[in-house]
C-alpha cells in the first residue's frame, strides 16, 4: 500500500535524479555554454581564413590599401580577380587537362597499386619479399629532379601528359595500405574460390576488389587530390602552355603577378592579393565538389588501412 | 666543339651545384670536380663600347653614369630601325626564359606572337617558366645537354662560369669595343650592365638592363608635411626626428616597416661599402666593417624606441599595402616600384629620400644597384647563325620611341592597342596576348616615364642627386662560385643575426660572433675568388 509519506519521498527523489538526455546526465549550463564558447572559437578559427579568402578575392585596391592586404568583409564586391584569371581560356583549358590527368592518373592508379598490392600480399608469390622492400625503399630516397627528368628525355615524353600521368602512377604508401587491406581478406574466402577453380585474376577482380570498394576509394582520392596539385612536374617535363594543368597556370598568377597597379589608362589589373585569393577559391573548388561523395569511403577506409598492418 | 660535349660525370659535375641548390641534395655535387676557372673576370675582357642611340631624342636624355633618361608623353613620331627581318632565314628560335606574368595563349593562338614572328622573319619557339621555379627547369634543361638557341642565365644558377664557357657562344668577337655597332641597340646597352657577362675572358652573353638607382628609400611626403617634419632629414639625428614624429602607436602609425631595408640606409650614411671594398687588390666584405656593425646597432636603438611596426620582426608584413594606407610612413623599395605604387595608390602623396651623410654635410654616397637583371646566352654554333641570333637581340633592345619597342610592349595597334590621350590603351585582347615575356630575353635600358611629369621629374630630381656619386661594387663583374652556390647559407647567418640584435635577443657585439660564422661558410672563400680573379 502506497502512503502519503511514502508517494512523497518518492516524488523528492525523482526532483533529486539528474535529468537525462538520450540516457546520460544532461550537464550542467554553464558547462554547456563554455563548451559552445570553445567550439564556436573552433569553427570560427576555421571559417574565418576561409571568408578572409573568399572576401580578400572579391576586394578591390583601395579596400586591400585601407586593410592593409587582406580584407574581412568586401563592401563594394568586385569580379575583376576571377575576370583576369578566365580571361583569354589558358585557366578553363587548363582546368580541362587536369580534369583529364587527374582522371586517367587516378583510374591508373588505383589499378596498379591494386595488382602491385594483390601480388605483394600473397605470401608464397615469387620474390615479394624483395620486391616488397623495393616498393618500400621508394619511399625513403627519391632519384631527384635532374636524373627523373632525363629518363623522362630519353622515353621520349618531353611535352607529352603521360610525363605527368606515369611517374606519380605507384605510390609506395598507398600499396602498403591496400596490401595491408588484402592481407586481412579471411584465407577461407580465397580457398573457397580456388577450389571453384578461380585463378588470380579472377579472385581479384571477383573476389578481393569488390571486398575492397573502401580502400581502393582512399587511393583514389589521395592520387586525384595529389595529380590535382602537382605543378613541378608539369613545370620540367611540358613547355607547350596549352598543355599547362591548371595548378601550374595558376601558379604564375600566385607567385610571380608582383603587378600591383599600372600607368597605363584603361588596364586596370586586379590587386595581387585578390588574384591570389580568386586562385585559391578557383583550385579548391572541384575537389571540394568531389569530396563530399568519397568522404564516407574515405573516412572508412583510412581507418580500415590504419589498424590492419 | 669537344668543350661542348657532356660525359655522364660531366653532366653531373655541371648541374651538381645546381641541383642541390634547388633540390636540397648533395648528392650529385660530390660526384665531380669543376676544372674550369670557377672565377670570371672583367680585367681582360674588353666590353662593347657604349653608344646611346640617337634615332629618338628623350625629354631628359640619359647620362654617362647612369642617370636614366625620362619621357613626359610617348613619342609622337615613332622612328622605324628595322627596314629588313631581323631573323630572315632563321627558322626556328628556341628560347628559353622566365615570367613574371600568367602564361599567355601558345602561337598558334596568339595574333601578337604571330606578328612577332613575322617581324623577326623566324619562328621563336619560347618556353616560359614562371620566375619562381626558373632554376629548377634551367637545371634540368642544361642536363639534358641541349641548350635553345637563347637562354637566360639566372645569376643564381651555381656552377655559371662553367656552363657558360663550355655550352655558351663567347661573343666577344661579335661585341667586343666598336664591332657592337653593328648591333646599334645593343651599343645601347650601358657598360654596368655588361659587367656580368665577363667570364674566362670572354663575353658569354647580353645583359638585360637595369637602372643603377637600386633601392631607394620612399617617404610619404603628405604624411610628413602634415606633421611639420623635414622630408630631407640632413643627418641621421634629423633623420631620427623625422622617425620619431612619424610614429603614433596609439593611432597605429609607424615609421618603418621592413628591419633590412633601414639597417641599408641608416649603413648608407655611414658610409657602407657596396658588398665588398677593395683596397690593393685585398677585398673587405661589407660586414667586416665597423660601419655595417654600427648600423645594425643604430637600427636596433631605433627599434627599441618604437619606431618600427610591431610586426616587422616576422618579415610577412604587406609592407607596401601598409606604405599606401599610411601605416607606415617610410619604406626601401626598388626603383620601379615608385610608378607601381604611384599607379596603386592614388591618394598617397610618395616621394624619395635621399640618404644624408649620418654626421651631416651633404648626401652619402649610395650603393648603386644590379644593373643588369640577367644575362642572356647565346648556344654555341656557326658564326653566321650567331650573329643573326644577335640581330635579333638587337631588335629585341630597340628603345622607346621605335615601331618595334610600341609593338612589342603593345602588340599591333588598333588590335591589341589604342591611343588614347597620348598613351597606349590595351584592348582585351591586348591583356591577354601581349604578355609573351619578350623582355626577359633582352631589354632596352629602362626609362623614366612616360607618365605624370611631376613623378618624371621627381625620379630624375633624386637620381641627379644620388647617381653621379653611387657606390659601385669592386666584385661587378667578377665571379665567384662560392658566392653563389653558398649565397644561402651565408646569408641565413647575417639576417639571424641582424634580427637576433634588432629585435634585442642578443647584443651588438654578437655582430663579431656573426660575421666569424659568415667567414667559415664562404665569406673567406669568395674574399680568395675575388681576389684571385682581380689578380689574374
Amino acid at each position: 500500500m502506497v502512503t502519503l509519506a511514502s508517494r512523497s519521498r518518492s516524488v523528492r527523489r525523482t526532483a533529486n535524479k539528474p535529468k537525462l538526455v538520450n540516457g546520460a546526465p544532461a550537464p550542467n549550463p554553464v558547462v554547456r555554454a563554455l563548451k559552445g564558447i570553445v567550439l564556436l572559437i573552433c569553427c570560427a578559427a576555421v571559417a574565418i581564413p576561409f571568408i578572409g579568402v573568399i572576401s580578400t578575392s572579391l576586394a578591390d585596391q583601395d579596400q586591400i590599401t585601407k586593410a592593409g592586404g587582406y580584407v574581412l568583409w568586401p563592401s563594394h564586391p568586385s569580379f575583376d580577380a576571377y575576370a583576369a584569371i578566365f580571361r583569354g581560356g589558358a585557366v578553363t583549358r587548363a582546368t580541362l587537362v587536369s580534369i583529364g590527368i587527374t582522371l586517367v592518373g587516378s583510374l591508373l592508379s588505383m589499378a596498379v597499386v591494386a595488382l602491385l598490392a594483390y601480388s605483394l600480399s600473397r605470401p608464397g608469390s615469387f620474390g615479394h619479399r624483395p620486391l616488397l622492400m623495393l616498393v618500400l625503399i621508394t619511399m625513403l630516397f627519391n632519384a631527384g629532379m635532374i636524373p627523373n627528368y632525363l629518363l623522362i628525355k630519353q622515353l621520349g615524353l618531353i611535352d607529352s601528359w603521360w610525363a605527368l600521368i606515369l611517374p606519380p602512377v605507384v605510390s609506395a604508401f598507398q600499396v602498403i595500405i591496400v596490401r595491408a587491406f588484402f592481407m586481412e581478406v579471411p584465407r577461407e574466402i580465397i580457398d573457397a574460390a580456388r577450389i571453384d577453380g578461380a585463378g588470380e585474376l579472377q579472385i581479384l577482380t571477383r573476389i578481393m576488389l569488390p571486398l575492397s570498394k573502401a580502400v581502393l576509394a582512399v587511393v583514389g582520392l589521395f592520387q586525384a587530390v595529389a595529380y590535382w596539385s602537382a605543378f613541378f612536374n608539369a613545370l620540367l617535363y611540358i613547355n607547350d602552355p596549352d598543355k599547362w594543368p591548371l595548378s601550374l597556370v595558376l601558379r604564375t598568377y600566385v607567385v610571380d603577378n608582383t603587378a600591383i597597379g599600372t600607368d597605363l589608362p584603361g588596364e586596370v589589373v586586379p590587386p595581387q592579393q585578390s588574384l591570389q585569393m580568386a586562385i585559391l577559391v578557383v583550385s579548391l573548388v572541384p575537389i571540394c565538389l568531389v569530396y563530399p561523395f568519397l568522404q564516407k569511403h574515405f573516412a572508412k577506409g583510412v581507418v580500415v588501412g590504419a589498424v590492419k598492418g | 666543339m669537344a668543350n661542348s660535349a657532356l660525359t655522364r660525370r660531366r653532366f653531373l659535375t655541371l648541374t651538381g651545384g645546381a641541383a642541390a641548390a634547388v633540390a636540397g641534395s648533395g648528392l650529385l655535387a660530390a660526384c665531380g670536380t669543376s676544372t674550369t676557372p670557377t672565377t670570371g673576370g672583367a680585367g681582360s675582357v674588353t666590353f662593347p663600347e657604349y653608344a646611346p642611340a640617337t634615332l629618338v631624342k628623350p625629354d631628359l636624355p640619359a647620362t654617362a653614369d647612369g642617370v636614366m633618361a625620362g619621357f613626359y608623353e610617348y613619342p609622337a613620331n615613332l622612328a622605324t630601325a628595322f627596314t629588313s627581318k631581323p631573323g630572315e632565314g632563321l627558322g626556328n628560335v628556341t628560347v628559353l626564359t622566365n615570367m613574371f606574368n600568367p602564361v599567355p595563349p601558345s602561337a598558334g593562338s596568339n595574333a601578337y606572337w604571330q606578328e612577332v614572328n613575322n617581324r623577326l622573319g623566324a619562328t621563336l619557339d619560347i618556353t616560359m617558366t614562371p620566375s619562381a621555379d626558373y632554376l629548377s627547369k634551367l637545371s634540368t634543361i642544361i642536363a639534358g645537354g641541349q641548350l635553345p638557341d637563347l637562354t637566360l642565365i639566372s645569376s643564381k644558377l651555381a656552377h655559371r662560369a662553367d656552363v657558360l664557357t663550355r655550352m655558351c657562344a663567347d661573343l666577344s668577337e661579335f661585341v667586343s669595343g666598336s664591332a657592337v655597332k653593328d648591333y646599334p641597340f645593343l651599343a645601347n646597352i650601358p657598360r654596368d650592365a655588361w659587367l656580368p657577362t665577363a667570364y674566362g675572358g670572354g663575353i658569354y652573353g647580353v645583359p638585360i638592363p637595369r637602372g643603377i638607382a637600386g633601392t631607394i628609400f620612399f617617404s610619404r611626403n603628405d604624411l610628413i608635411r602634415a606633421r611639420s617634419l623635414n622630408n630631407a632629414p640632413a643627418s641621421y639625428a634629423e633623420f631620427v626626428t623625422l622617425a620619431e614624429g612619424l610614429t603614433d602607436a596609439k593611432a597605429n602609425r609607424w615609421a618603418f616597416g621592413g628591419i633590412k631595408r633601414v639597417i641599408v640606409f641608416v649603413g648608407t650614411m655611414l658610409g657602407v661599402p657596396n658588398t665588398w671594398k677593395a683596397e690593393g687588390g685585398k677585398f673587405v666584405s661589407e660586414f667586416e666593417t665597423e660601419q655595417r656593425k654600427e648600423a645594425v646597432a643604430r637600427t636596433a636603438e631605433l627599434y627599441k624606441k618604437g619606431l618600427f611596426h610591431p610586426d616587422s620582426l616576422g618579415g610577412k608584413l604587406q609592407v607596401r599595402d601598409l606604405f599606401g594606407n599610411g601605416t607606415i610612413a617610410l619604406h626601401g623599395d626598388g626603383y620601379a616600384a615608385w610608378d607601381t605604387m604611384a599607379a596603386a595608390y592614388k591618394a598617397a602623396e610618395i616621394g624619395a629620400m635621399p640618404a644624408p651623410k649620418a654626421e651631416g654635410g651633404g648626401i652619402a654616397q649610395h650603393p648603386a644597384g644590379a644593373a643588369a637583371f640577367a644575362i642572356t646566352a647565346v648556344k654555341k654554333g656557326d658564326k653566321a647563325r650567331i650573329k643573326q641570333l644577335l640581330k635579333i637581340c638587337d631588335w629585341l633592345a630597340a628603345p622607346l620611341g621605335t615601331t618595334e619597342y610600341m609593338f612589342r610592349k603593345f602588340g599591333i595597334e588598333g588590335t591589341h592597342y589604342t591611343m588614347q590621350n597620348g598613351k597606349p590603351v590595351l584592348t582585351d585582347k591586348g591583356k591577354v596576348e601581349v604578355k609573351l615575356p619578350l623582355e626577359y630575353v633582352i631589354d632596352a635600358p629602362p626609362v623614366l616615364g612616360p607618365g605624370d611629369k611631376a613623378r618624371v621629374d621627381a625620379q630624375r630630381a633624386y637620381q641627379e642627386k644620388v647617381v653621379p656619386t653611387m657606390l659601385r661594387s669592386p666584385a661587378d663583374g667578377l665571379y665567384s662560385a662560392t658566392a653563389v652556390d653558398k649565397a644561402g647559407e651565408m646569408s641565413k647567418i647575417i639576417d639571424a643575426a641582424e634580427l637576433d640584435i634588432v629585435s634585442g635577443r642578443k647584443p651588438a657585439a654578437y655582430w663579431d660572433e656573426a660575421v666569424a660564422a659568415w667567414k667559415k661558410a664562404g665569406g673567406d672563400a669568395a674574399r680568395a675568388e675575388y681576389e684571385k680573379a682581380v689578380s689574374s
